[in-house]
């Protein structure tokens, strides 16, 4: 069976103000199996969700390969891209804005079935329905408007309408950080289930650590458009190789102050460089604390160390 | 739904008085509009001819003002009800096209939309006219067609921003093609503002209509407008005041009320003004 997602040197760069190009993403390889969530994680800007969006095709990425269930996407015709977009779904950060406020949301929930063809009329309001009791709504619901909803119930629904043509892999871009801390969980934990009902694979993107370790499998640490460190879940947080690894998961606060005060301190100091002048070498090495001369000139080779992928000279 | 202010109340029975007077016309009117007679040409109001009441009194050819009025009264909301029409379909269109296509299109749309907004409006349609000729249907294109470009500008400006949220890049994803994408996520959301404009256009078109219809090359006689009706009377101002005060009022207040109700609807539309 061929993988739901299967990234070969991924790269999208933008045009840039006066030349050098924007490198968003720039040579990422990665794949995901059925059934698994990967956690794509990283600081504001790392290029998670241009990657994200890249996966479905909104943006065209500029070289390497996306091959979804094994049909190649980069160069693919429309119909090829409009077919695929049916196995491929998204979840998007801001429920807000990611209902159309003047459709109901059976209306929206229903869209994707209808503008295939798939059901209409008496069909697909039962199949609305349906998707609106899975996502735990009502399916009296079907006629209100995205504004009667609440912000957890919003994604609920966006949800339901990714779950409407049943995708071999959803994409989830920040799906809960707009979100009230008190439903964070009900919708993280619905997600979880309903992945699992489903056998979906799971592209989840966040910054937020606490949120990936709920649900990933394997974690992906993205940086400055690069992947740094790719782990199985318990041996990234157990044992991160990668020092910028090791920097987010010490910038985690921890509930109990003497754990948080036993901590190993790992400050990281200045800016994010910009994606359109990286630095050379390993791009972290601007603000790495154990950079060493090499960091500064050669781009780090890609390794395993046991289970884990690093992109670092210096990890062991 | 917020209440409605007396005020208000007010500004849309008018409203609804001048729709209905318009539509009815045929019913409402005492006499035929266009019948002339010699024996009782400029009465003035309430004067008595064999048993019937001239409310408003006659004009120079003897017809009664009132019911010209009121067949008046349909010309202009005609008028500016289809060419409204005309250049909102026109403008939005464009404006949609522009701000969804970006680069080029939107480049040469918009460029075409200054250049037509650099050109006074009337004058075009004075010029247009004349060649055109005058007439309903060529005031009708006129009137559409030189006043599209505000609507394209509100259009293009409310599709470059609605084009981006996500619930459009959410219905890509769902399989909608470009037709459903634009009439059925984008126009919806961006139609708030458009209706605020046309309301607005709608009060201009009827000066418009007036304006062109007293220099003779709007509405010809002898059918009546209150643009001509005005325009004939104009040299019986000193002897027969009401030849142009009565249509000139009726002018006035029709805009005026097309106008406060558009400055309303705005604030409706508004969601910067929702729940003062």
């Amino acid at each position: 069976m061929n993988a739901p997602l299967d990234l070969h040197d991924l790269h999208v760069h933008f045009p840039g103000r006066g030349g050098a190009p924007i490198r968003a993403v720039d040579g990422v390889s990665l794949s995901i199996a059925p059934g698994e969530t990967l956690g794509l994680v990283g600081e504001s800007g790392c290029g998670k969700s241009t990657l994200a969006n890249a996966v479905v095709g909104l943006l065209p990425p500029t070289s390497g390969s996306v091959r979804v269930l094994g049909t190649e996407l980069v160069g693919a015709s429309r119909a090829t891209l409009r077919a695929m977009r049916a196995r491929v779904q998204m979840v998007f950060q801001d429920p807000v804005t990611s209902l159309n406020p003047r459709m109901t949301v059976g209306e929206a929930i229903g869209e994707p079935l209808l503008v295939r063809n798939l059901f209409r009329g008496a069909a697909l309001r039962t199949e609305v329905a349906r998707l609106l009791e899975e996502v735990g709504l009502r399916p009296s619901q079907a006629g209100n408007y995205p504004h009667q909803f609440s912000g957890g119930q919003r994604q609920r629904v966006v949800i339901a309408r990714a779950l409407a043509l049943r995708p071999a892999l959803l994409i989830c871009d920040e799906p809960v950080s707009a979100l009230d801390v008190s439903v964070r969980a009900q919708v993280l934990n619905l997600l979880v289930e309903l992945q699992a009902q489903h056998g979906m694979a799971n592209l989840f993107v966040s910054h937020d650590l606490a949120v990936v370790r709920h649900v990933a499998d394997r974690v992906a640490v993205m940086y400055l458009g690069r992947l740094v460190e790719l782990a199985p879940r318990d041996a990234l947080f157990a044992t991160p190789r990668h020092p910028y690894t090791r920097a987010l998961l010490a910038a985690v606060p921890e509930p109990d102050p003497v754990v948080q005060r036993a901590k190993p301190h790992v400050p990281l100091t200045g800016e994010i460089p910009s994606p359109a002048a990286p630095p050379p070498g390993c791009r972290f090495h601007t603000r790495c604390p154990l950079a060493i001369a090499r960091c500064r000139s050669e781009v780090p080779a890609w390794r395993m160390i046991g289970e884990t992928g690093v992109a670092c000279h210096v990890a062991y | 739904m917020k209440r409605i202010s007396p005020g208000m109340a007010v500004i849309l029975s008018l409203l609804a008085i001048f729709a209905l007077a318009a539509a009815a016309a045929p019913l409402l009117s005492p006499f035929d509009p266009l019948r002339q007679s010699l024996l009782m040409r400029l009465r003035p109001p309430g004067a008595m001819v064999s048993g019937k009441l001239l409310l408003l009194g006659s004009d120079d050819l003897g017809r009664d003002l009132l019911s010209r009025i009121l067949y008046g009264a349909r010309a202009s909301l005609l008028v500016a009800a289809l060419s409204v029409s005309v250049s909102l379909v026109v403008g939005t269109l464009l404006g949609m096209l522009a701000g969804w296509f970006r680069g080029w299109t939107a480049i040469l749309v918009m460029r075409l939309v200054d250049t037509m907004l650099s050109i006074p409006a009337i004058l075009l349609a004075v010029i247009t006219v004349a060649v055109l000729g005058p007439g309903f249907l060529n005031l009708v294109l006129v009137l559409g067609l030189t006043r599209w470009p505000r609507y394209t500008r509100v259009a293009y400006a409310q599709t470059l921003q609605v084009a981006t949220l996500p619930y459009i890049r959410a219905a890509e994803m769902a399989g909608c093609g470009p037709l459903r994408l634009l009439l059925r996520h984008v126009l919806p959301n961006i139609a708030g503002p458009l209706v605020v404009v046309a309301t607005s256009e709608f009060g201009l078109m009827i000066l418009f209509e007036a304006g062109l219809s007293f220099l003779g090359l709007g509405i010809q006689p002898p059918y009546p407008s209150w643009g001509s009706i005005m325009s004939a009377g104009r040299q019986y101002v000193a002897r027969a005041w009401w030849l142009t005060v009565f249509p000139g009022m009726c002018l006035f207040v029709l805009v005026l009320c097309v106008n406060v109700f558009g400055d309303w609807l705005r604030d409706r539309v508004d969601p910067r003004a929702q729940g003062r």
